[in-house]
């Protein structure tokens, strides 16, 4: 379920799974 | 996780060391304890908690906190808890170890993560050595210096053994939780809140929002001028400032309902020395009232008096009554009897006179006079006619004699006739009686002031008495002192709502770099995914709950299961309150009206709050020993087999089950035997308690 949340708002998985922002920003870019 | 072996020694009736092993299999689930009523049930309980939670305890519910409550304070309930033969032969120290297994742990530097760890832990006190208790855990294969501070230790026992705000879905007494059907809605919400959090496994999911938007807030800060910084950290300091100032009085609460607790039980030893000594059950206030009593009752007590002085003064017309009905009958008759005459005679005059005109006055006839026989024929024929016409008037009544009264005589007689009529015998009586009850009352009365005032005289009964009118003042001095601390507790709350909706205004404000834009926009993403994600999972554990509490009293319940008197509960309907106060759980019936909760039965309380907390455990996201004291309540013989034979063994992986010999007797012990793994019988001799393997034999023992 937390996966499915995670792709309708764009966010990855693997790094909420902090359960990290600058890494996500670096691999969009 | 479960709980292998627990050791209590020396604590409260448990003399020694006491060794019982819990070990159960997944076939077995059931341990079973059996003792008598005082035998130590309900403190093997309190054991438990009070190792897990130490002062904590009264935490958990109002059934703990009474507890505590009980000796007065936590310290004095410590004291209290050791075994009382064990401080006649000189030893200080009581503890309780909890032996734990298959106990998950995520991976640390000092392990690996696995869902197979051992530990002990174990709390001790010492009598001798003034302060807290001690607190110890172990864990095999990690070293101690994972545990630095208290803190430590119980931020463990709340994240990975059993929460505090879980334990009384654990810990409980099945017969007092069926009280559950009877809270309000926000009380039920405050109750079920924590079903919501940790015992589902949310929390985690909500700590990170929340570290998130700390995180969002500290981006924003960092780019706010000097000027605004400063205004941040004030508003923030007023926040923390308020929350200690809370906190605070949280705890000046919890010491004025301790204080509370504790006079009320002084002022129970007062009553009842008074009820035994003293003459009397009244208080001193109260002497005055009775003084104000005594001298209304002599007021009334006069006032009959003269009553019935004026009544006496009929009372020869009363013994005479009968001769008096007589003369007052005669004069009636008599009054009759010279009425009939005076008609009589007036007719006759009228006749006559009649008569004499007819003859004897002008015009007469032209013929010649009427001879004086014929006048006597026509007379007499005239009477006649006038008394065919206007009927002949005859005495009823023969008097032997007259009374010879004049008018005002006659009255008066008639007047005492109808007022002794009137004040019958009934009110004589009447009045002797209510003189007579006074005068009892009186007597009564003077006996009580009598007693009064003698244990006015006697000091020891003045000394209580003057007690417990202290204690009852300091009483209504602490109800205040709450109310007051519950007022500024409120206000310092909505205070801080205030300041956070201002902060939160400041901190939206500020403009920030293009870099941390991108940072406050994804984590703004994370946020919104975690939120969407906790509440769409509150919503489907909402849905299973109903279902699963449904199914359950379904399965316990006669009443649903052969659908007779209707469907009184066909559906249950569970929804999240706002501002995550918990839950708030409906009954409705076939016609899709709310069943009350407090319509149900006692029985049917417990089916429904057992079937809510076996709902609740089953969404858990972790495995709980359970323990229960009165595992069968209020339940009648069908139910109960229901509750041994489906419901505790498919309650938890490990139920302990606290009964008497009269809920389980050797009969229904039978029953379940095939799902207990072991059984113990606490034994007690000389108020000393022990634990033996074994259960009772039979009903007696």
């Amino acid at each position: 379920e937390l996966e499915k949340e995670c792709r309708k708002n764009q966010v990855s998985f693997i790094s909420v799974e902090l359960l990290e922002i600058e890494n996500s920003i670096e691999n969009e870019n | 996780m479960k709980i292998d072996k627990i050791i209590l020694t020396n604590f409260r009736q448990y003399y020694g060391e006491n060794v019982i092993n819990l070990m159960t299999t997944k076939e077995k689930n059931i341990v079973l304890l059996g003792g008598k009523t005082g035998y130590g049930k309900t403190n093997f309980l309190l054991s438990l908690v009070w190792c897990l939670y130490g002062e904590d305890i009264a935490k958990i519910d109002e059934g703990f906190k009474r507890e505590i409550q009980k000796d007065g304070s936590y310290p004095k309930f410590l004291k209290s808890s050791l075994n009382w033969d064990i401080v006649r032969e000189g030893k200080s120290k009581f503890s309780v170890e909890i032996f734990i297994s298959d106990l998950e742990l995520p991976e640390t530097r000092e392990n690996e993560s696995g869902n197979n760890y051992k530990c002990r832990i174990k709390r001790e006190f010492n009598i001798n050595s003034p302060g807290d208790d001690t607190f110890d855990i172990k864990i095999d294969g990690i070293k101690n210096s994972m545990f630095q501070t208290l803190d430590d230790k119980i931020n463990f026992v709340n994240d990975y053994l059993i929460p505090l705000e879980a334990a009384k879905f654990v810990f409980f007494d099945a017969e007092k939780i069926a009280s559950w059907a009877e809270l309000s809605t926000k009380e039920e919400g405050s109750v079920l809140n924590d079903a919501l959090g940790k015992l589902l496994g949310l929390d985690v999911y909500e700590g990170l929002i929340n570290d998130l938007n700390i995180y969002t807030d500290g981006l924003r800060k960092e780019s706010a001028t000097a000027q605004v910084r400063q205004t941040i950290i004030t508003t923030e300091k007023g926040i923390e400032l308020n929350i200690e100032k809370i906190e605070h009085l949280e705890s000046e609460i919890l010491i004025n309902e301790s204080d509370t607790a504790k006079i009320k039980s002084e002022i129970v030893k007062y009553e009842a020395f008074l009820v035994q000594y003293s003459n009397r059950s009244f208080n001193t206030s109260s002497l005055d009232e009775l003084y104000k009593q005594r001298d209304e009752l002599r007021k009334k007590e006069k006032d009959l008096e003269n009553k019935f002085n004026e009544l006496s003064e009929i009372i020869p017309f009363v013994l005479a009554a009968g001769k008096l009905e007589e003369v007052n009958e005669h004069i009636k008759l008599q009054d009759e009897e010279s009425y009939l005459v005076e008609k009589q005679n007036e007719l006759i005059e009228k006749n006559s006179e009649f008569i004499e005109k007819l003859f004897n006055n002008p015009p007469f006839p032209t013929d010649g006079d009427i001879s004086f026989s014929k006048k006597i024929f026509y007379a007499d024929k005239a009477k006649r006619i006038v008394e065919d016409v206007f009927g002949k008037i005859e005495k009823t009544n023969e008097l032997e004699f007259e009374h010879d009264l004049s008018k005002s005589e006659k009255d008066l007689i008639v007047e005492t006739f109808n007022h002794i009529q009137k004040q019958s015998k009934d009110i004589f009586e009447q009045t002797i009686d209510n003189f007579n009850r006074v005068k009892n009352d009186i007597t009564e009365i003077e006996k009580v002031i009598k007693n009064i005032e003698s244990d006015l005289e006697d000091e020891e009964i003045i000394e209580y008495t003057t007690n417990k009118k202290e204690a009852e003042r300091k009483i209504e001095k602490l109800i205040e002192e709450k109310g007051s601390f519950q007022n500024q507790k409120e206000n310092l709350k909505r205070e801080n709502e205030k300041l956070n909706q201002s902060l939160q205004v400041l901190l939206k404000r500020i403009s920030v770099s293009e870099q941390k834009k991108k940072k406050l926009d994804k984590a703004n993403l994370y946020i919104r995914a975690l939120e969407d994600f906790v509440s769409a999972q509150k919503k489907s554990k909402c849905s299973a709950l109903e279902q699963t509490t449904f199914n359950e009293m379904n399965q316990l319940m006669h009443k649903l299961r052969d659908g007779s008197n209707g469907k009184f509960i066909a559906a249950i309907k569970a929804e999240a309150l706002p501002n995550n106060d918990g839950l708030k759980i409906s009954l409705f019936d076939s016609d899709g009206n709310i069943t009350p909760k407090e319509s149900l039965s006692m029985g049917e309380k417990q089916i429904y709050i057992s079937s809510l907390v076996k709902a609740i455990l089953s969404l858990a996201v972790q495995d709980f020993p359970i323990f229960i004291d009165t595992p069968l309540g209020r339940l009648d013989h069908e139910h109960i087999n229901n509750f041994l034979l489906s419901y505790y063994p498919n309650l938890a992986n490990q139920v302990v089950l606290m009964a008497t010999n009269n809920e389980i007797p050797p009969s229904r012990f039978k029953l379940v035997r095939g799902f207990v793994a072991n059984a113990y019988l606490l034994e007690s001799s000389k108020n000393q308690t022990k634990i033996k393997q074994g259960y009772f034999q039979s009903y007696e023992n």
